[in-house]
């Protein structure tokens, strides 16, 4: 049940929708066959560990041309995955791709290398909002890859025939004449995150009485909720079995390729927000390598390749110009900045993640 | 009608013995005394700031689990198991009795086969067979609808769902132990009974029952130790919207990354577990006893 294992720091592997049978198969194979990483190589080597079908095809040859050097591609199915690598002493990455709440654990671990802006001159085409995450405040180890959202996915055509107004927060999810037709998120954060955010509190709260709300106002909700599932969300929205649903952008998204009823929203009082990073290990064995990699990923034809490729949103302003009009005109994959503002990052709870343990035990067992 | 030959080994056999249980030694360790060893060692300590397993010498793990309301998904998993039990035991008891009694010995091969064919394919494949039937525009539904039933009942996500996952799931465990023992029923005491004046249904509690007894518990012990722990069914047919023991302890390993109260909530339901097999071995094993002469 890989897709069920989310966490409660942020993300979970079912937005890479990409991930096909035969990547997985060849992750596991390459999580089994070599623990310790790569083996040791020639200079002008770059290992990259990274999420399958995360980078463009075609801008790793024009790399190797362009540096001499080749790149070596191992794939990651999750975050505790790539914390469990690097615990059982893996030391030959140059490149890693944490979540959020990761790069803040391999930070506070003293696993990442404090990154020497001197030698990221393509930094500056980051977008301003992506410089201050709450996991890195500065981007001293991290530099921001993909982004995405979590809002409300619904049909069009249900609240059409109920002669509603399309939803626009997260009240919604409150409406009696949508019973047994709504899926949430099954995950602590996300799930709780949104009734506490409705009630206009932080995404990162961890007052007991904002939380406590939150749980009284879900137990009050729960009646109406068929399922609560983080991996299935896709296959009910594209099926119409679910009406409305508490969806990862990208999963949203991918239902649409299927099923033209369905629309995302990211709501008035806010959404939660996502961001991968590109890091480097302390350990890395070719450090001046991971930083022209680094540098390359931030050039703006470079990072609009990857956009287009794998759907998933760049930070990199100057990006803009090259992607493709149809992602570009998407809101719900590249949100306005007005709204892009209300959305929160979230943060690693330290020990208040006990209590959201709780919470979400006595939602379940209510 | 019975008697008891003596089963003594021979001294060459016997002199081998220990070597014979090397390998089975070698996996029991390996693969149970040192994993159960961790687990309690694991649940003595607790987490720190970074989600790893800081070792101790404490009970708090365990307190928390009495004392929070974790309690009642272990309340909720028993009933489960309880109910599932119960309806296969139910069943399978109707179904065994058909095929010991009912079937001709040369037909009774095909509907073992037939009974065991589902165990074939992915136990997943079928749950999320069962889910295509049963969600809200499913073949079910779909088929009501066509047959004129305008709101028909949505059953998927609801407490009868899971457990209907989870007879359908365990049932031949079940029927196999209780067919071995009915198989074995000699049925001329049935006749006697009859001849004697007996009901068919004094018959069978005094003849049919005590006489499979052992299959019974047999079959009650392979559903619900393993229904007990479940959390993929109950997860998948009831929508994660209750929490199961298995769910916390999954919970606790991939979410929370709380190792020591999961390996605590872990060794609890050992402790149950042990419990259960403790019961198999006392009731449910043949021993010399009880073998009277006829």
């Amino acid at each position: 049940m890989s897709g069920r294992a989310g966490d409660l720091g942020g993300r979970r592997l079912s937005r890479r929708r990409f991930l096909s049978g035969a990547a997985s198969l060849g992750a596991a194979l390459t999580l089994a066959s070599c623990a310790g990483g790569p083996a040791p190589e020639a200079a002008g080597q770059l290992n990259i560990y990274s999420w399958p079908d995360y980078i463009d095809p075609r801008i790793i040859p024009e790399f190797e041309r362009r540096y001499g050097i080749k790149v070596v591609y191992d794939t990651v199915s999750s975050n505790e995955g790539l914390l469990a690598k690097f615990q059982a002493g893996a030391s030959n990455y140059d490149i890693v791709v944490p979540s959020g709440y990761m790069v803040r654990q391999l930070t506070k671990m003293g696993l990442l290398l404090p990154l020497d802006r001197e030698r990221l001159p393509n930094f500056r085409h980051i977008c301003e909002r992506f410089r201050s995450a709450p996991f890195d405040p500065d981007c001293r180890y991290s530099v921001p890859y993909t982004f995405g959202t979590t809002g409300i996915a619904y049909s069009r055509s249900a609240f059409r025939r109920l002669g509603a107004a399309e939803p626009d927060d997260w009240d919604v999810f409150w409406d009696k004449r949508l019973s047994g037709r709504i899926t949430l998120l099954d995950d602590p954060r996300e799930t709780l995150g949104m009734a506490v955010k409705r009630r206009g509190h932080s995404y990162n709260t961890v007052d007991p009485g904002a939380l406590g709300q939150a749980l009284a106002d879900l137990i009050e909700q729960k009646p109406l909720t068929m399922c609560y599932t983080s991996d299935q969300v896709i296959v009910y929205l594209a099926s119409g079995d679910s009406l409305l649903s508490l969806s990862f952008s990208g999963d949203a998204h991918q239902a649409t390729r299927t099923n033209a009823d369905v629309n995302y929203i990211i709501p008035s009082s806010g959404a939660s927000m996502w961001v991968d990073n590109l890091c480097v290990p302390a350990s890395a064995p070719h450090k001046d390598s991971a930083y022209r990699w680094l540098n390359y990923m931030l050039e703006p034809e470079v990072a609009a390749a990857n956009a287009n490729y794998t759907w998933y949103a760049t930070p990199v302003a100057a990006a803009a110009r090259f992607l493709s009009a149809e992602l570009l005109s998407n809101k719900s994959l590249y949100p306005p900045p007005a709204v892009l503002d209300r959305c929160e990052e979230m943060a690693d709870l330290g020990s208040a993640i006990f209590l959201y343990d709780r919470l979400w035990t006595e939602l379940k067992c209510a | 009608m019975q008697t008891e030959v003596p089963m003594e080994l021979s001294p060459a056999p016997r002199r081998l013995a220990p070597i014979i249980l090397v390998p089975a030694g070698l996996w029991l360790a390996v693969f149970m005394v040192i994993p159960i060893a961790i687990l309690l060692v694991f649940s003595l300590g607790h987490r720190d700031q970074l989600g790893r397993i800081v070792l101790g010498m404490s009970f708090a793990n365990y307190l928390r689990f009495f004392c929070g309301p974790y309690l009642s998904s272990l309340a909720r998993s028993l009933a489960l198991a309880g109910g599932t039990t119960a309806v296969c035991l139910v069943l399978g008891f109707l179904c065994a009795m058909w095929l010991a009694f009912n079937v001709p010995r040369r037909r009774r091969q095909i509907y073992m086969t037939l009974l065991v064919a589902p165990l074939w394919t992915s136990f997943l494949l079928r749950i999320y067979a069962w889910i295509s039937i049963l969600r809200p525009t499913g073949l079910l539904s779909t088929a009501l609808a066509h047959l004129g039933v305008c709101h028909p009942p949505v059953i998927l996500y609801t407490p009868w769902a899971v457990l209907l996952g989870m007879v359908y799931n365990y049932l031949p465990y079940m029927v196999l132990p209780l067919y071995a023992a009915l198989d074995k029923l000699d049925l001329r005491l049935l006749e006697a009974a009859a001849d004697l004046g007996a009901s068919p249904w004094q018959a069978f509690i005094k003849v049919t029952l005590p006489l499979s007894f052992r299959g019974i518990v047999a079959g009650v012990i392979m559903v619900f130790v393993p229904s007990l722990g479940d959390y993929v069914t109950p997860d998948l047919m009831g929508g994660a919207k209750t929490m199961f023991i298995g769910n916390l302890i999954q919970n606790q390993f991939l979410t929370v990354r709380d190792w020591a109260f999961g390996s605590a909530v872990s060794t609890i339901l050992i402790v149950i577990v042990a419990g259960a097999i403790w019961l198999y071995l006392k009731y449910g094993e043949p021993t010399t006893t009880e073998v009277k002469p006829a």
